[in-house]
């Protein structure tokens, strides 16, 4: 019996509806103004850029987390 | 969007922060070394639905001395390096082909991540830029052929590959894809 949960199909679906919505995303770029596109992604980026700004990382864990302290 | 030639892109958008946090950086850089923006700030500035807290940017190969001046002009202008504000450390860094970060002081990110150019893929790249004209601004990135080529074929994480997808998508009709089907015939060659 096929397992319902099983973590590779989960992934394959997911990964499936990612590339849908890219798909679809840019179509939608393709067809809109920059103007257009561009306010809407923008409120993606502002947020993130937000949140990135107020992050409490030191430079040394921020380098730990991309795997890139050498000492 | 129009794609004006194979070497020009021209953007009507509307700014966002990361924006003016790369134009910001950029103008500084540019008066110090020719540069070139790759990974995924390419595709976002393209329209791709996704944010990212680091921008990659290939540099040539500089002097210490040049690479001082390019610090100080940054430091000046309220930028750090988060690996060190030891200079010695930080040309060590790049010469082993590692990157160094530069964030807004006192934050860690968003950063722009520089390395040195390592291979001749980086070489290409600085060499043939793509100019993106933003209203105004100008940025220059990596042309699209080889950025899909190292995404689909060097990269090939699930954002990379959606990077690529979206670059071919919306740059349909204006893609040699001979030239991504050859700069991915090499890469594959050399792994």
């Amino acid at each position: 019996m096929k397992n319902r949960f099983n973590p590779e199909e989960i992934r394959k679906i997911n990964n499936e509806d990612r590339m849908w919505f890219v798909e679809y995303w840019a179509e939608y770029v393709r067809t809109h103004s920059d103007k257009e596109w561009s306010r809407q992604q923008n409120v993606l980026i502002n947020s993130i850029m937000k949140n990135a700004k107020n992050s409490k990382l030191t430079p040394k864990e921020y380098l730990r987390i991309k795997g890139e302290l050498y000492d | 969007m129009k794609f004006i030639n194979k070497n020009t892109i021209k953007l009507d958008k509307e700014i966002n922060d990361l924006d003016k946090f790369v134009l910001r950086f950029i103008k500084i850089l540019e008066k110090h070394a020719d540069y070139v923006i790759v990974s995924g700030y390419v595709a976002i500035l393209l329209g791709r639905d996704r944010g990212t807290d680091d921008i990659d940017v290939i540099i040539p190969k500089l002097s210490k001395e040049k690479l001082e001046l390019l610090y100080k002009d940054l430091a000046k202008q309220g930028f750090w390096c988060i690996n060190s504000s030891d200079l010695e450390d930080l040309y060590e860094i790049l010469i082993s082909k590692h990157s160094i970060r530069f964030a807004v002081e006192p934050k860690v990110s968003p950063n722009v991540e520089i390395k040195f150019s390592k291979d001749i893929y980086d070489q290409i790249a600085l060499k043939n830029p793509i100019t993106m004209e933003i209203n105004g601004n100008e940025l220059k990135t990596s042309f699209l052929e080889l950025q899909i080529a190292y995404k689909e074929e060097v990269l090939k994480s699930n954002k990379d590959l959606e990077d690529a997808r979206h670059l071919r998508l919306i740059a349909q009709g204006y893609l040699n894809e001979n030239l991504i089907n050859d700069y991915k015939k090499e890469l594959k060659s050399k792994r």
